[in-house]
């Protein structure tokens, strides 16, 4: 059986342009450009958000971190997701990566919001469990 | 169209042998990465203490297409002689107005409270 060179054969959206990429590009190379732009233009946007004062080495750095991070970790949220909601990996995996970026250095404030929410929704279920 | 006939017109001059698909091609990346430049230079300046969050996003976003447009030939995307202007005429109103942002963002993009810290170009 021949190796599909598209991993997205018969998507659309973001799996359509994965699957352009992967055409251009390679099966390997492909997927990661256009989840490595996806990381960048979302940490482009948060970039604008963060305190750098002004100086080039805080903000590239910033871009750098944030556009590896969307890069490592879009895969696996994608495939979370995934599982969650019943869409196909390849349609979440750029939307992950740019809401990776997006997020950026906001993540521990992100996070501790997500956390009293699902604290206080654990509280109203315990307290309606005790009822 | 207008535009192609004048392009092709230059691509095939003698000591020019270029198709008009490279001439645009050269012509997109170009004007993309100088788009993406200056909104690099303008979002290093901006943070949401200083800056109103519509200039914010819209610079974002703006530099975000920019990168997206420099790699879009590796998607399968032609650049034309339409996407190639708007894209020059883009990067021309940023070089434009490029030296408004020389001494941090300019006052009229700043939230009220930042506006109390006043920049070396204002006005007294």
């Amino acid at each position: 059986m021949p190796e599909p060179t598209s991993t997205a054969a018969g998507s659309i959206g973001a799996g359509a342009i994965i699957g352009l990429a992967s055409g251009y590009l390679g099966p390997q190379a492909g997927p990661l450009v256009a989840v490595a732009v996806a990381g960048f233009v979302g940490a482009l946007i948060s970039m604008g958000d963060a305190e750098t004062g002004g100086r080039w080495g805080p903000s590239l750095l910033h871009l750098l971190k944030y556009t590896l991070l969307a890069c490592i970790v879009s895969g696996a949220v994608a495939a979370a997701l995934s599982g969650a909601i019943g869409v196909p990996a390849v349609e979440l995996v750029l939307m992950a990566a740019a809401a990776v970026g997006i997020i950026g250095h906001r993540w521990r404030s992100i996070g501790a919001s997500a956390a009293g929410a699902l604290g206080a929704l654990l509280q109203r279920k315990s307290d309606g469990g005790a009822r | 169209m207008i535009g192609n006939s004048v392009v092709l017109a230059w691509a095939s001059s003698p000591g020019v042998s270029a198709t008009l698909g490279h001439v645009y091609l050269v012509a997109h990346v170009a004007f993309a990465c100088t788009l993406l430049w200056s909104c690099l230079c303008r979002l290093v300046k901006t943070s949401s203490a200083t800056t109103l969050g519509p200039i914010r996003a819209a610079l974002g976003s703006l530099g975000g297409s920019a990168a997206v447009s420099i790699v879009s030939p590796f998607f399968g995307v032609n650049p034309s002689w339409l996407s190639c202007l708007l894209l020059g005429t883009m990067a021309a109103t940023q070089i434009a107005t490029a030296h408004y942002w020389v001494d941090g963002v300019p006052q009229q993009y700043r939230k009220p409270q930042a506006k109390l810290r006043r920049r070396r170009t204002d006005k007294e």
